[in-house]
C-alpha cells in the first residue's frame, strides 16, 4: 500500500479526534454521547484537545504533501472528519467514542511507521 | 405590507435559485464528481487494455516504430505515454484540420483493438458544457455564479453555524430532519464547496468576459495561453532528412523533467530537416496544472528551448485550476474530492427535496389555482435530476458493456443511452405519483450500479485490473447505498400516507 494513504489515514484521524474534543464540548452534544451534563472545565478540556486535533491533523499532510497540496488535504479531511461524526452521533452516539479509539490507533500506526523509517 | 427583512429577502433568494437552478447543479455536481475519476472510467470503458507496467524508454520504442509504419508525411505525431491511472501507450497522427490514433501494448507494441467510446471524458464534458457546445458553456457559467451566490446566503438565512455544526436529527419531522442534513452537508462541506464552486468560476474566466481577449489577441481565445507557454517549433524546411531515434532524447529530457516524469510527446513535421521533438511533463505532483516542457531539434537533437519556470499570475491561476481538476495528490486526493462531490450532490439534492416537504405540508399558493399542478411538476422535475442522472450515468456505462464492439457511431450510441435514458426517467416521474417515482428510480439507479460489475465481468474479456475492480466495487457500493435510499423513502412516504388516512 502507498504510504500516502497512512499520511491521510493519520491526518482523517487527528482530524476525527479534533472534532470529537470540539462536539463533546458542547453541553447537547456531550448529553446526547453519555446523558449526563457536562461540567465546565470539562468543556475547556475537550475543546481545547479538540482545536489540538484539528491543528495537529495539518502535521500528516504537510508529511505526505508539503505545504501547498497538504494545506488543502488538511481542509478537506476536516471536513470529512467532521461528517463521518455527525452522522455516528445521530445514529449510534456509543460509536463516536469508539471511532475515536480506532483513530488513536491509525496515528500510533503513522508515528510508529515515522519512527522506523517507514 | 412590511418590507421583508435582510434574512427574508436572502431566504427567498436561496429557495427559488435554489430550485431552478438546482435542477442543472445537481446533474452538473455529479456528473463533475464522477469525472474526478475519468482516467479510471475511461480504462473500464476500454477493457482491451490490460494494465502492463512498462519503462519510458520501452513505451516510447513501441509508439515509435508505429508511427514511422503509418505516420509517414502526417505533420503531427503525438505520443501519450502511460502512467498508473492510463496504462496503455496512445499515438495519435494527422495534420491541424483531422487525426486519426491507435492505442498501443506498452511491452508488445500490439495495436489494441479498443472499442470507440467517449470514455470518461463524457461526464467531464457534460460537467462543462453539459453536451451542449457553447449554449452549454454559458448556461454552467451561469449556474456557477447562481451556485457561489448560494453558498453565501445560505449562509446568511442558516444564522446557527456554530450553534448547530454537529447537530443533525434524523429521528425528528421530515421537514426539520431533511433541513438538518441540508444545513451540516452544507456546513461542514463549505470549504470545498466554496473551492470547488470558485475555481469552476475562475476556470471558466473568459468566457464570461471574451471582450478583452478578443480584443487583444485578434480573437483568438488561446492568445492569452500564448503569451504564457512558449513555443519552440520550427517552420518546415522541405527538405527531407530522416529522423533519428528519440530515445536518446528523452533521457536528455527526463534529466530536465524527472525520470518517468514525461506525459506527452510532440513531434513536428517528422521527416523533415528543421522537425521538432517537445517533451511535455505530466501534472500528477502539482498545484498548478502547468506542464513544464523542453523542445530539441529533431536531426541534430540540440536543445531549442524549455520553460520550467512560470510567470507567478499565470502560475497562480493555473493553480486554481488545478485545484478544481484535482489531479494532484495521488488517490486520497482524489478519493477525498469524489467523497466530497457525493457530499455535495446529497447536499442540493436534500435542498430541492426540502422544497416540496415544506409545501406538502403547508401549500404556499404561490401559482395561483394552478398550484398543486406546478408542485407536481416541480416534484418530477427533483425526481429526474436526482435519480434520474443517477440511473442515465449508469446506463451509460452499461451501454458501453451491451453495444456490439464494431457499432457504426458507437461512441454516439453511448451518449445517446444517456439521454434517452435520463428523457424516460423524466416521463416516468411525470405519470408516477411522487412516492412511487422516488422509490422506482433509485431502485432502478441503485440495481444498475449495483449490477456493473456483473454487467462488466460478463460483457467483457480478461481479467480484471485493479483500476477496473476500483470501479465496478464503487460502484457496487454506490448502487446498494441508492436502494438503501429508495427504500427508507419508500418507508417514509407510507408512513405519511398512513398518518393521513388515519
Amino acid at each position: 500500500m502507498n504510504i500516502s494513504w497512512l499520511h491521510a489515514a493519520a491526518s482523517l484521524g487527528l482530524a476525527y479526534l479534533g472534532m470529537l474534543g470540539l462536539c463533546l464540548g458542547m453541553a447537547r452534544h456531550y448529553r446526547q454521547r453519555y446523558h449526563h451534563p457536562l461540567t465546565p472545565g470539562r468543556g475547556r478540556v475537550l475543546r481545547l484537545a479538540g482545536w489540538s486535533g484539528c491543528l495537529l491533523a495539518l502535521a500528516p499532510c504537510l508529511a505526505g504533501w508539503g505545504a501547498a497540496q497538504g494545506v488543502v488535504l488538511w481542509i478537506g479531511l476536516l471536513s470529512a472528519a467532521a461528517t463521518g461524526l455527525v452522522f455516528l452521533l445521530a445514529w449510534r452516539p456509543p460509536w463516536c467514542t469508539r471511532g475515536g479509539a480506532l483513530a488513536v490507533l491509525t496515528v500510533l500506526a503513522w508515528l510508529g511507521s515515522l519512527a522506523f523509517g517507514g | 405590507m412590511k418590507a421583508p427583512t435582510f434574512t427574508q429577502s436572502m431566504s427567498w433568494l436561496h429557495t427559488w435559485s435554489g430550485l431552478l437552478f438546482g435542477w442543472l447543479l445537481v446533474p452538473i455536481f455529479f456528473t463533475g464528481t464522477l469525472a474526478v475519476f475519468e482516467p479510471e472510467i475511461s480504462h473500464w470503458m476500454r477493457p482491451e487494455i490490460r494494465h502492463a507496467p512498462a519503462e519510458p524508454a520501452r513505451a516510447l520504442a513501441v509508439a515509435e516504430a508505429r508511427l514511422r509504419q503509418v505516420g509517414e508525411g502526417a505533420p503531427i505525431w503525438r505520443v501519450q505515454m502511460p502512467s498508473s491511472r492510463q496504462p496503455a501507450v496512445g499515438i495519435v497522427w494527422g495534420s491541424r484540420e483531422q487525426t486519426r490514433e491507435e492505442v498501443l501494448h506498452p511491452l508488445s507494441g500490439e495495436v489494441l483493438p479498443v472499442r470507440a467510446t467517449e470514455g470518461g471524458h463524457f461526464f467531464t464534458h457534460f460537467h462543462a458544457e453539459l453536451d451542449a457546445g457553447k449554449v452549454g458553456r454559458a448556461i454552467v457559467c451561469l449556474v456557477g455564479l447562481v451556485m457561489l451566490a448560494a453558498l453565501i446566503n445560505g449562509i446568511v438565512v442558516h444564522k446557527k453555524i456554530f450553534q448547530d455544526f454537529f447537530t443533525f436529527r434524523p429521528q425528528s419531522s421530515a421537514q426539520r430532519s431533511w433541513l438538518d442534513a441540508h444545513n451540516v452537508l452544507g456546513v461542514l462541506g463549505l470549504p470545498f464547496l466554496l473551492l470547488i464552486t470558485y475555481t469552476g468560476v475562475v476556470i471558466l474566466v473568459d468566457s464570461y468576459l471574451p471582450a478583452a481577449t478578443y480584443h487583444f489577441y485578434d480573437g483568438k481565445a488561446g492568445g492569452p495561453r500564448g503569451d504564457v507557454v512558449r513555443s519552440f517549433e520550427r517552420r518546415p524546411a522541405g527538405v527531407a532528412a530522416p529522423l533519428p531515434s528519440l530515445a536518446p532524447l528523452l533521457q536528455e529530457a527526463e534529466t530536465v523533467l524527472g525520470a518517468g516524469h514525461v506525459g506527452w510527446i510532440g513531434i513536428r513535421a517528422p521527416g523533415d530537416r528543421e522537425a521538432t521533438v517537445q517533451f511535455m511533463r505530466h501534472l500528477d505532483d502539482r498545484l498548478g496544472a502547468v506542464a513544464d516542457h523542453i523542445t530539441f531539434a529533431a536531426v541534430s537533437g540540440w536543445e531549442l528551448g524549455r520553460q520550467t519556470e512560470w510567470n507567478p499570475v499565470a502560475y497562480a491561476f493555473r493553480t486554481q485550476v488545478g485545484l478544481h481538476l484535482v489531479h494532484f495528490g495521488g488517490y486520497p486526493a482524489q478519493w477525498l474530492y469524489f467523497l466530497s462531490g457525493l457530499a455535495g450532490t446529497a447536499m442540493m439534492a436534500v435542498g430541492l427535496v426540502l422544497f416540496t416537504i415544506k409545501r406538502r405540508k403547508r401549500p404556499g399558493h404561490e401559482f395561483g389555482t394552478a398550484t398543486a399542478r406546478v408542485y407536481g411538476a416541480i416534484e418530477s422535475l427533483n425526481v429526474a435530476t436526482v435519480a434520474g442522472v443517477m440511473l442515465a450515468s449508469a446506463a451509460f456505462l452499461w451501454a458501453n458493456r451491451l453495444l456490439p464492439a464494431d457499432l457504426a457511431e458507437r461512441a454516439a450510441w453511448e451518449i445517446g443511452a444517456f439521454f434517452a435514458v435520463w428523457a424516460l426517467t423524466l416521463v416516468h416521474a411525470g405519470l408516477r405519483a411522487p412516492g412511487a417515482a422516488w422509490r422506482g428510480q433509485f431502485y432502478a439507479a441503485g440495481l444498475a450500479w449495483a449490477l456493473l460489475p456483473l454487467c462488466d465481468v460478463a460483457g467483457a474479456p480478461g481479467l480484471l485490473d485493479a483500476m477496473r475492480l476500483g470501479v465496478d466495487l464503487t460502484a457496487l457500493v454506490g448502487g446498494l447505498a441508492l436502494v438503501y435510499l429508495g427504500w427508507r423513502v419508500s418507508r417514509r412516504f407510507a408512513a405519511a400516507a398512513a398518518k393521513e388516512a388515519a
